[in-house]
């Protein structure tokens, strides 16, 4: 079954309809509790439309009120995986690489987490988000019942009034939209995750959700879906399939001219002076290290040890520390340039290094479990 | 692993954050990306807010004898009735919440006792009555992205760091960034002035930054401590006890919240009354300690950078009860 890809739905009406695609997810989820198979659920919870935390649960009560995707919801849940249970959590493809690469970090046994993976063409900061509503169409944000991205198209969703609807393309032109570093992301279905679900490859008139399997855990989901008879589904067609790659491929595409004009400005400039610029503002917060997925070195980090506020190098050793250490396994998740209190680009100048060492030394965090060739010492070298 | 949507205490900004509960009941905080004035970003008070949070909960004791909290509020307010009211203060330094410098102040007045200061009296009532509420106008955060000429008053960003890309999108913009020494000229027609009003700040540069401001200017005083803003706007001033405590006119204080830096004053006072979440300094020379709620347990509001009156997010009304119960047992 594994390579399999099927359009699926949750049999019961209220989840296919709340869910964002055709609901499968939650069935699966719940499947998974009701057969034994996982211990928790780590998901993310709305409280509004524009503010999300992570949640762990078991009960399937709350698995059901948590379904419907949250795109002002930036987290990265990889950093919230309890140890020694079994859990399933909803993964966008960075969450899933995340959580791939505290794997190989020893945070957790990779056999215990389920990564129901999640199609993404980006979240969306919630603050710009709220002023996009006030801003693009002078509507009180609080209307707002929920945030849909669609064929190009940004929509919030309002139970009074109509909808709200602007091309993507121009909401970001006016500098909303998704963070900077969704604009640039070039991985779009999780296949790094045990299921990769979304809703690209489903004919516009069916509310389904595509389901590929991608590992055996996927596959005792989905049999658990089955048995419990949560779900309904059918294989997915050649056209189905084939229109999903050929969407991947363009967003693929979309964010590669992305990163181009984003990443290639550096290119013209003399890049020591940037950096140096860039990082003169850092305060050393911490913050970036804090929400970094992949970095799991504790309070006695080289970084933090050497990059005291107060050093007189021209340039922040903190920052230099970690560009290194991340070179190889930076998986352009975001979080650090997120959390950023002095705005600087870090995502962008992390992965500029990491995309370097990829096409140099062929190496792709976050995909499998091989270990970050630069972090691995050589055979036989001491 | 419980999110409480909260607001750091460190400064007037009141960043927006989250205090998670894990099971083993550690503390620690997260990032709120939906909060407005910070979009989740922390200086790095933010960051360890957690460690200070899991510091020690403050004990009631008398004469540092750890007691139960009814004895030590009714030797608390056997002593307060002691003193010469105008040989007392009350110093609340804007690490409370509205609710309880209100109760605070409340229980001052069923005292008798009219030496209140927030810190700031010294400089609040150098200025015209009339022009007081330019010292806590909120202004958002975004118009000085948006401005085309701020000056920076005596006024240094890195002691408000989430100010700085604030200041640095609107140069971006094509803003007019001008840094202004104290005493120095300039001209503040249409501009975005930013200063700090702080204990330390001199009165005269207060006055003068308001009576040389057009009507086309907006001022924005930065305020070191969590809710300076709404003890200003609850009247808590009037006596500047900090200079009083100095030379030996105040005698007896009872003080709300203290924030670290002010150890020195307190040693020689013949009575010290502290109301507080933590073990301090302060706390280890009082002579009765009081303890209230960790300030994200707070039931109550304070007044951010904007001028808008935010929940703290907790729901304990212990730090307001004190002052009331002391009067009214
Ligand atoms: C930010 C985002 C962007 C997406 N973009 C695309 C896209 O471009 N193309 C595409 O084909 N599909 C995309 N999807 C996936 C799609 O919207 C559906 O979530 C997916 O098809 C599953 O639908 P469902 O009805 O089976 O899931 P549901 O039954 O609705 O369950 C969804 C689950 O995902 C969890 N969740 C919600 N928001 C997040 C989040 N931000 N991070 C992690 N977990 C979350 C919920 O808690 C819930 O448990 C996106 C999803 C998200 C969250
Ligand atoms: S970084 Fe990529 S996977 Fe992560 S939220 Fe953005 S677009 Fe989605
Ligand atoms: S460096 Fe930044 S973008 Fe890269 S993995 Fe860490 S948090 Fe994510
Ligand atoms: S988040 Fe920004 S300011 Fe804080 S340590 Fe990292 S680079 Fe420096």
């Amino acid at each position: 079954m594994t390579g399999q890809s099927y359009l699926a739905w949750a049999k019961d009406p209220e989840i296919r309809k709340r869910g964002g695609s055709g609901g499968f997810v939650t069935a699966a989820l719940i499947a998974g509790i009701k057969e034994g198979i996982i211990d928790e659920v780590l998901l993310v919870r709305r409280i509004d439309q524009f503010e999300s935390v992570p949640y762990l649960t078991h009960d399937p009560e709350e698995v059901k009120s948590a379904s419907s995707p949250q795109l002002a919801a930036p987290l990265n849940l990889s950093s919230y995986i309890p140890r020694g249970v079994k859990v399933a959590v909803t993964t966008k493809p960075c969450d899933a690489r995340a959580i791939i690469e505290r794997a190989k970090r020893g945070r957790f046994e990779l056999e215990d987490v389920y990564m129901v993976g999640l199609n993404c063409g980006g979240t969306m900061p919630p603050v710009s988000t709220v002023a996009s509503v006030r801003d693009i169409f002078g509507v009180d944000p609080d209307t707002v019942t929920g945030i849909e991205i669609e064929r190009g198209e940004l929509i919030f969703k309002r139970d009074r009034g109509e909808d709200l609807t602007i091309s993507i393309d121009e909401a970001e032109k006016k500098g909303y939209g998704r963070r900077e570093s969704c604009k640039y992301c070039n991985t779009n279905i999780p296949e790094m995750a045990d299921l990769a679900c979304g809703n690209w490859g489903v004919p516009s008139d069916q509310r389904a959700t595509f389901v590929e399997i991608l590992s055996a855990k996927g596959e005792e989901l989905f049999e658990a879906a089955k048995k419990t008879s949560m779900i309904e589904f059918e294989d997915a067609t050649q056209k189905e399939l084939e229109k999903r790659l050929k969407i991947d491929r363009r967003m693929r595409e979309l964010a590669n001219r992305r990163w181009d004009e984003v990443a290639g400005v550096l290119d013209e400039m003399d890049r020591l002076a940037y950096y140096i610029n860039e990082f003169s503002r850092c305060i050393h917060c911490e913050s970036c290290k804090i929400v970094c997925p992949v970095c799991v070195c504790e309070a006695d980090a080289k970084c933090l040890d050497m990059g005291q506020g107060n050093n007189h190098y021209r340039i922040s050793l903190y920052n230099m520390i970690r560009l290194f250490h991340l070179m190889d396994s930076c998986i352009g998740c975001g979080q650090c340039e997120d959390v950023c209190p002095v705005d600087i680009p870090l995502t962008m100048i992390h992965q500029r290094f990491e995309r370097r060492m990829e096409e140099m030394i062929g190496y792709r965090p976050g995909f499998d479990l091989q270990k970050p060739p630069l972090q691995k010492p050589e055979e036989g070298v001491k | 692993m419980e999110f409480i949507p909260s607001i750091c205490p460190g400064c007037c900004i009141n960043c927006g954050l989250y205090i998670v509960r894990d099971e083993d009941g550690g503390i620690r905080i997260d990032y709120r990306k939906s909060s407005s004035v910070n979009e989740g970003k922390l200086c790095r008070f933010g960051v360890e807010l957690g460690d200070l949070y899991s510091q020690e909960h403050l004990k009631a004791t008398v004469n540092g004898k750890e007691v139960d909290f009814n004895t030590a509020k009714k030797e608390a307010l056997k002593r307060l009735k002691k003193t010469d009211p105008r040989s007392t203060g009350f110093l609340a330094m804007g690490n409370s919440t509205n609710e309880e410098i209100r109760a605070f102040k409340k229980l001052a007045g069923e005292l008798g006792i009219r030496n209140i200061d927030c810190g700031l009296s010294k400089q609040i009532l150098n200025v015209p009555e009339a022009a007081r509420n330019y010292l806590t106008a909120g202004v958002p955060l975004r118009e000085i992205e948006q401005a085309e000429k701020i000056l920076l008053i005596s006024f240094n960003p890195e002691n408000y760091p989430l100010i700085i890309r604030r200041l640095l999108r609107a140069e971006r913009n094509g803003a007019e960034l001008l840094k202004v020494g104290s005493g120095e000229p300039y001209v503040g027609r249409g501009a975005i002035i930013v200063s700090e009003l702080a204990p330390t700040s001199d009165p005269a540069s207060i006055r003068q930054i308001i009576e040389e401001a057009d009507d086309t200017a907006t001022i924005l005083f930065m305020k070191p401590y969590a809710n300076l803003n709404g003890a200003i706007r609850l009247g808590f001033y009037g006596f500047d006890l900090i200079e009083a405590i100095r030379s030996d006119e105040i005698k007896s204080l009872f003080l709300l919240d203290p924030p670290p830096g002010y150890e020195d004053i307190f040693h020689d006072l013949e009575l010290l009354v502290v109301q507080s979440d933590h073990e301090s300094e302060v706390t280890e020379m009082a002579d009765i300690t009081l303890p209230s709620p960790r300030f994200f347990e707070r039931r109550g509001t304070v007044v951010n950078v904007e001028g808008d009156v935010l929940p703290v997010g907790g729901d304990s009304g212990a730090g307001v009860e004190i002052p009331s119960k002391i009067i009214f047992p």
